[in-house]
């Protein structure tokens, strides 16, 4: 048990987590980052179709605002989608600065002509769901591994310390002031205490809490959970990002840039069924539409072969096509579907993907607690409203997260480091030791996925309040049997055993207040759509809902959204 | 269509063993399975104690690389039925390095590699505005697009004979990196990298013998080989090889041969019934070692 001391540390080494960390350590901060995963192992790594921005003197500032406005179902607050799209150029001229080497206009051409001499100096564009204007910038098919990447390595450069593979069990609160966290060295198995001015969540999303997901198995809701725990509110928590194409059986994320290649989507009798829910967009509808096309077609019986899923069809792009702009996504169906998109259509159909909601931050990533900051999925701005658009999540977390760690390396400055509640590392020990000594009836595993099942099938794309109320009497029963769990103790060195323990924790927090919430909004709006409640519900729902915990009970509130310059219309595609 | 087979697993606690050893595990084994839902169906159901890393589960974090019937590559994309050997599956841990627990292995010394050979963009930018972005050719990309998609799985550094002889070869996956950013016409820092990987005689390129192993197990299929390959020739062009490897050249452009023969290896060939061999072999090696930069 050690006690080590930083200005600012953030937990979580994803995007985010690392472009808030240069920041506050370019601002002169002593930071540091607790991550549980080696950050090149962050889930930003898997996001693969790109990142948007008006780079195109064609394209205009005014059109990203409307189409992300839209696109939340006028949810999102105007105030920040501005700053998001106002900013989003130099964050990718600075990308590209720090080493990323964006897809280039003519790059393919100059590759398959085998002409090398010509210079290439236009960063490429592809379309993407829900927007007017090729905006998205990629790096193949794999933009958050090449972004992740870029990331870490100016990490290195700035000489950032990481404590790696450290699980956080909590956040240290006292008097209302955040004074660090306790983190547990999964190489070692020993809790430490890291103190310090400024916490900064950069933990991601929960796609973990349901069955089918293209989200990392490590997404678990770990910041949500501790920041929910210490009073911290979480806004928005019903509106949950279903992706379109996740490949069928698994569920791993099949990019929308196949989508804005021209792939098509058609269903059992061969029809390119977006027409009927569409048809402006078709196949590049916002993604809340899609799903939702997708499981109606899916739920009615026109899935392929009469199985629960729909095909992807990039056949007619071509050989070369494939191989330039998405060869990953060839590879993925060879491996995980042993289907070949060059020959034959990809299985697929809609996978948890994304949190809209998260702990609600001001423009600078500070939250409603002193000293602690959020940034990236983990929070909630609120710039994506009630559906993100495709190519605005990474570029949030290098947005906010620049802009969150230049916040709390000033916040730093002329702060006392604060005092932590006496004997927090011992009570902490003292938790976990139980945990580890738990021998009850019920299993880890076994509870996790009577969650996961639950929560897709009945607080999913689809939500009636019967369902819904059945699906949070499951979490909350859940988490009374989760009292009763079994651990086999033995060693602390790579317990991953005790990790999934702790992590399921957080999955029943975060699932008790998604669909307490969902439960609560009797309006649909962008992903969150009530079959009870079809249409939106501007009158009495035009605001964002916020849940905190009190005691054994959550407690919902609202607050308005902030409306600039783009009033609420009827959304069509 | 369910079958099972049996996971022969390597363990090894810390606290408790002194030596790995082996488990075997039955596994309900379903078309399309892979031995990483294999690992999490043991964890699940048999043996909760049973440690390895895993995140993405789609083959693109690195994190879950092992070794499996003894070849290293991440366990999330290899399919079950693919490795299937006389109704048995082995899975140990990457080869080279120190092991934590189980199939958890210590790759602090990998990540360290990495990090000595500067990868990063050394263009002295670092800007947050302003659109001076570098034009790059398509031929630039090329080789950064050949490199870049390294997922850090370690498969390479595993299967190396060369760190399996020496732990403190820079190994190659580091080599590929240098490789992506030596190739950006962004990057300043030039020599510096070049000379990190140079300087360390012993443990640097040179001591790769080209055995292929690390091209085998990646699972991007980067071409390592030829990375490493192009650094030794570029070195070798400005007359910066180690000193035994400048003999064997100066040899093959003197006679043709590695290695000059004496009168003890002519009499054995002739006693082992070879037919012997022209005196001087340089004229007939002439053309490919000009060709290849060696001969000037």
């Amino acid at each position: 048990m050690t006690v080590f001391t930083h200005d600012v540390v953030i937990v979580g080494a994803g995007l985010a987590g690392m472009r808030a960390a240069i920041e506050a350590s370019r601002q002169g901060a002593d930071v540091a980052i607790v991550s549980k995963l080696h950050p090149v192992r962050s889930h930003s790594v898997a996001a693969q179709g790109g990142i948007n921005a008006v780079i195109n003197p064609e394209d205009t500032i005014k059109d990203h605002e409307f189409d992300t406005v839209k696109g939340s179902d006028y949810l999102g607050d105007q105030d920040r989608i501005e700053v998001l799209i106002a900013e989003a150029p130099m964050n990718i001229y600075e990308l590209e600065h720090m080493g990323a080497a964006f897809s280039m206009v003519g790059e393919g051409e100059a590759l398959a002509q085998r002409h090398f001499e010509g210079r290439l100096g236009t960063i490429d564009q592809r379309p993407f769901g829900g927007q007017n204007f090729p905006r998205t910038c990629f790096i193949q098919d794999r933009t958050g591994q090449a972004l992740l990447h870029t990331m870490y390595e100016n990490l290195l450069r700035q000489g950032v310390m990481v404590y790696e593979e450290y699980y956080t069990t909590r956040l240290v609160v006292k008097d209302g002031v955040v004074g660090g966290v306790v983190a547990l060295d999964q190489r070692t198995g020993e809790l430490h205490l890291f103190r310090a001015k400024a916490v900064l969540l950069a933990t991601g999303g929960y796609g973990r809490v349901f069955s089918v997901t293209s989200n990392a198995m490590d997404v678990t809701g770990d910041g949500m959970a501790m920041a929910f725990r210490e009073g911290v509110p979480l806004e928005d928590m019903e509106f949950v990002q279903f992706h379109p194409t996740g490949l069928y059986p698994t569920g791993i994320l099949v990019t929308e840039g196949a989508r804005g290649e021209g792939a098509y989507i058609v269903n059992g009798k061969g029809e390119r069924f977006m027409s009927r829910y569409a048809a402006g967009k078709m196949e590049l509808a916002p993604r809340d539409v899609v799903a939702r096309a997708i499981q109606t077609e899916i739920e009615e019986g026109r899935g392929v072969k009469g199985r629960p899923y729909v095909d992807l069809d990039l056949r007619h792009l071509g050989c070369a096509k494939i191989q330039e702009r998405l060869p990953q996504i060839r590879e993925l169906g060879i491996n995980f579907a042993a289907v070949d998109c060059l020959t034959q259509p990809l299985p697929i159909r809609p996978t948890a993907h994304y949190s809209m909601g998260g702990v609600p931050t001001d423009v600078n990533g500070a939250s409603t607690l002193k000293g602690l900051f959020a940034a990236g999925e983990c929070s909630c701005i609120s710039v994506h409203g009630a559906n993100r658009l495709g190519g605005n999540s990474l570029l949030e977390t290098v947005v906010f997260g620049r802009r969150a760690g230049m916040a709390a390396a000033a916040f730093v400055k002329g702060t006392a480091l604060p005092e932590v509640p006496a004997g927090v590392l011992e009570t902490e020990k003292k938790r976990i030791g139980a945990l580890l000594d738990a021998r009850g009836p019920e299993s880890v595993p076994r509870i996790r996925e009577e969650l996961q099942t639950v929560m897709f099938d009945k607080v999913g794309i689809y939500r009636t309040e019967g369902p819904m109320k059945e699906a949070l009497a499951k979490a909350r029963e859940l988490k009374k049997r989760y009292k009763d769990i079994h651990l086999s103790g033995g060693s602390l060195v790579f317990n991953t055993e005790l990790i999934e323990a702790l992590e399921l924790q957080s999955l029943l927090e975060v699932a008790e207040v998604i669909a307490l919430c969902a439960i609560n909004r009797t309006e649909s709006r962008g992903s969150h759509f009530r079959r009870d409640f079809p249409k939106r519900d501007d009158q009495n729902w035009l605001k964002h809902t916020l849940a905190r915990r009190k005691g054994d009970d959550i407690v919902l509130d609202y607050k308005p959204v902030a409306i600039t310059k783009y009033p609420p219309q009827e959304r069509k595609y | 269509m369910a079958s099972e087979v049996t996971f022969r697993v390597q363990r090894f606690d810390p606290k408790t063993d002194r030596e790995p050893r082996f488990k075997e595990y039955r596994v309900r084994n379903e078309p399309g399975m892979t031995v990483l839902d294999g690992l999490l169906q043991i964890k699940a159901e048999t043996d909760p104690t049973l440690s390895f890393r895993r995140s993405c589960r789609s083959g693109i974090c690195g994190s879950c690389a092992v070794r499996i019937n003894g070849s290293s590559r991440p366990c999330c994309n290899a399919q079950i039925n693919d490795n299937i050997v006389g109704g048995r599956l082995l899975v140990e841990p990457l080869a080279n390095f120190d092991i934590i627990k189980d199939l958890v292995v210590n790759l602090d010394a990998f990540w360290g590699k990495i990090r000595q050979v500067h990868p990063w963009n050394e263009s002295g930018e670092f800007r947050h505005t302003g659109k001076a972005l570098m034009e790059v050719t398509a031929d630039d990309l090329s080789e950064i697009r050949k490199t870049e998609g390294c997922i850090f799985c370690a498969s390479c550094h595993s299967d190396c004979e060369a760190l399996r002889s020496n732990r403190d070869f820079v190994g190659p996956a580091a080599i590929v990196r240098a490789y992506r950013f030596m190739h950006d016409p962004r990057d300043r820092l030039g020599n510096k990298r070049l000379d990190e990987l140079k300087a360390r005689t012993g443990i640097g390129v040179w001591l790769c013998a080209i055995c292929g192993n690390c091209g085998e197990s990646c699972p991007k299929l980067i071409p390592t080989n030829e990375c490493i390959a192009s650094f030794k020739n570029s070195w070798f062009s400005e007359n910066k090889a180690p000193d035994g490897l400048k003999t064997t050249a100066e040899n093959l452009e003197k006679m043709g041969r590695v290695y000059e023969l004496d009168e003890f290896a002519l009499r054995m060939r002739e006693k082992l019934g070879l037919p012997p061999l022209t005196p001087n072999n340089a004229p007939k090696l002439e053309p490919i070692l000009k060709k290849k930069g060696v001969a000037k």
